[in-house]
């Protein structure tokens, strides 16, 4: 048959070779451009996150402008949980918190206003904190002193800050010097300003 | 029927020719819709939120840094902008704060004179522990300082008139002890009216002075109500995106001595 | 030379390679034109969604400066001046558009510059005595503003 005749005494093979070759060219080349083509749908991840992002901040800055809110002329509890502080990092322990050197030591939420809101406003919606003091020493140099620790934030963490300014007249007068060790807020100025402490939390959803 | 098998190289050719054509043109077209989709900017903006940040620190710090005797202590204002600035230039935000005059209020809401003349002070009181108000300026209208229970009668009233006196109502009934000095100053202290009731000012606009309001509650919570001197600060805030700039009155504490500061 | 009687060929050689170019072009033209269509109609959801996100955006954004001017105002101090940069992309969907603030319906609306043009209106919402000065940019290279004017008490956007 011819078919067979073509195949056996082909001498001029050279038309399906270069057919063959072509081919496969156009088709590699179709593939790498695919596969090199940016996304094919729409980037809406972003849309999901920025709602909860919004969320968190929202009640984040709420929270601390409530705390930060001096009644009268009393310190505000901010001010207070500041001066008030022992120096040691906290850890919530599932119910309670717990001192990151010392397990049986408990954050006492008569002496912290802001424990005691977090208790109240994160916990039970299952979003993790983290609570930092952020000051500047003498040197200008930023110090970071971590007041409640609950690991490293998400990718949809928030930050929310605010900042406190503490004054010579609101340390007892022996314990200024005591009150920097203990704390890590240095006596920035000469004058009855101490310092400014930004209060810094994180809020993420675990 | 015979196959010409050289006739099929051109169209297999052409045929994937075409499909590719189809391939590439749809891929191109994908990206050109779907890879301008900008991740929007995450919502909610944190300008606002400095800026009130900003104002609420600086207001403390003002508050803080009037001495009674000297006015505003520079050195602890610029020590405190100076720890603000680097503060917030971690952050990206650059800060300037700048001060105005320090001047007398009026006896208004907010303590300037576009404020609302009329209005409470201080809500649902049960006891009044101290009690000063003191007049610098006088332009016109009857200006009075009540007490009115909540069926919004009065129970006492104080008002400054136009000869410079002031007029008691149930005053001296209603506190232990009523001091008058000079022609502009009155004090009162240990308020003994027992319901609960709103002290409000009427026709503040357009007199001037200082006052300080002091007790407990209702729910047995203290109060401090108080207006001394005010001073206008204006608010810079820059960053990347944003500016802002704002002039805003800082009250600043009441002065029980002389205020003449 | 070819036989005519007993030729099995239903055409002959050239008005085969015609009939088959003929029907290549056909099917050609069609799947390119329905294909065409497809992705049109899908550009055109495309931009409805994505004027919908920075509509909401740029609504998002005069809220915010509309609720601090009244909470300065409120507390008898002044907004001498205020800059919000909105960010907005050249194209979408890969048509040039337009951004235009209307006054007197209280609207923010995404025109696209195409023959056929999808539009997307949003209202805003103002409460205190600022207002938004009416007006349309053309989405170009260089930033655009929300400024607010002290003097004249409104919001632009530039």
């Amino acid at each position: 048959m011819k078919l067979f005749f073509w195949c056996n005494n082909d001498e001029k093979g050279q038309m399906h070779t270069f057919e063959a070759i072509v081919a496969a060219i156009i088709i590699i080349g179709g593939m790498l451009f695919v596969v090199q083509a940016t996304a094919l749908t729409p980037l809406t991840s972003s849309t999901a996150s920025v709602y909860i992002e919004t969320q968190l901040q929202t009640m984040g800055q709420d929270t601390l402008s409530a705390l930060a809110n001096s009644k009268g002329n009393r310190d505000s509890d901010l001010k207070q949980d500041i001066l008030n502080w022992d120096g040691h990092t906290y850890i919530w322990s599932g119910y309670t918190y717990r001192s990151a050197s010392n397990s049986s030591n408990e954050l006492d939420m008569d002496n912290s206003s802001l424990a005691s809101a977090m208790l109240q406003v994160a916990v039970p919606r299952g979003i993790a904190h983290n609570i930092e003091f952020i000051s500047l020493d003498q040197n200008n140099e930023m110090v970071k002193k971590v007041y409640i620790y609950s690991g490293d934030p998400s990718n949809n963490a928030v930050t929310i800050s605010k900042p406190i300014v503490i004054n010579e007249s609101d340390i007892l007068e022996d314990h200024i010097e005591e009150f920097a060790r203990i704390a890590g807020i240095e006596n920035y100025s000469d004058s009855n300003y101490y310092n400014t402490v930004n209060v810094r939390l994180t809020l993420w959803r675990m | 029927m015979q196959i010409f098998d050289e006739d099929g190289q051109l169209l297999l050719a052409a045929a994937f020719s075409i499909a590719i054509l189809v391939l590439v043109s749809t891929v191109l077209l994908n990206s050109i819709i779907f890879t301008s989709n900008i991740a929007a900017e995450s919502g909610s903006d944190t300008m606002i939120y400095k800026n009130n940040n900003l104002i609420q620190a600086t207001t403390n710090a003002y508050q803080n840094a009037y001495e009674h005797d000297i006015g505003l202590n520079q050195t602890y204002l610029s020590d405190f902008e100076s720890n603000l600035k680097r503060m917030y230039a971690q952050e990206g935000y650059l800060i300037s704060t700048r001060q105005h005059d320090i001047f007398t209020p009026y006896f208004t809401e907010t303590g300037m004179p576009g404020g609302a003349g009329d209005w409470i002070v201080v809500k649902n009181v049960k006891t009044v522990k101290n009690m000063v108000f003191e007049i610098e300026s006088f332009d016109g209208t009857d200006f009075e300082v009540k007490a009115l229970d909540s069926n919004n009668n009065s129970i006492w009233s104080i008002s400054y008139s136009y000869d410079g006196s002031f007029e008691l109502d149930n005053v001296d009934e209603s506190f232990d002890n009523v001091d008058e000095i000079g022609n502009s100053t009155i004090r009162l202290s240990n308020g003994n009216d027992p319901s609960v009731h709103n002290i409000v000012i009427r026709n503040g606009s357009q007199v001037t002075g200082y006052y300080l309001i002091e007790g407990t509650l209702d729910n047995s919570v203290e109060y401090h109500e108080q207006r001394g001197k005010m001073i206008n600060v204006t608010f810079n805030i820059n960053s990347a995106r944003h500016s802002t700039s704002t002039t805003i009155p800082i009250s600043l504490p009441f002065n029980y001595s002389n205020n003449e500061a | 030379m070819k036989k005519l009687v007993n030729d099995e060929n239903a055409v002959s050689v050239s008005v085969g390679y015609i009939l088959t170019f003929a029907i290549t072009a056909l099917v050609i033209v069609l799947i390119m034109g329905s294909f065409f269509m497809l992705v049109e109609q899908t550009e055109n959801r495309v931009s409805y969604d994505e004027y919908k996100v920075y509509a909401n955006l740029i609504s998002n954004q005069i809220s915010e400066m509309d609720r601090f001017i009244y909470s300065i105002e409120s507390q008898g101090g002044a907004v001498n001046s205020m800059e919000y940069e909105v960010k907005l992309p050249l194209t979408i969907a890969g048509n040039y558009y337009t951004v235009e603030l209307c006054n007197s319906s209280e609207e923010i609306i995404f025109t696209s510059q195409t023959p056929t043009s999808t539009q997307f209106r949003t209202p805003y919402s103002i409460n205190s005595n600022t207002e938004i000065a009416s007006g349309i940019i053309y989405v170009s290279h260089k930033n655009h503003y929300l400024i607010y004017d002290n003097e004249t008490k409104m919001i632009i956007l530039e």
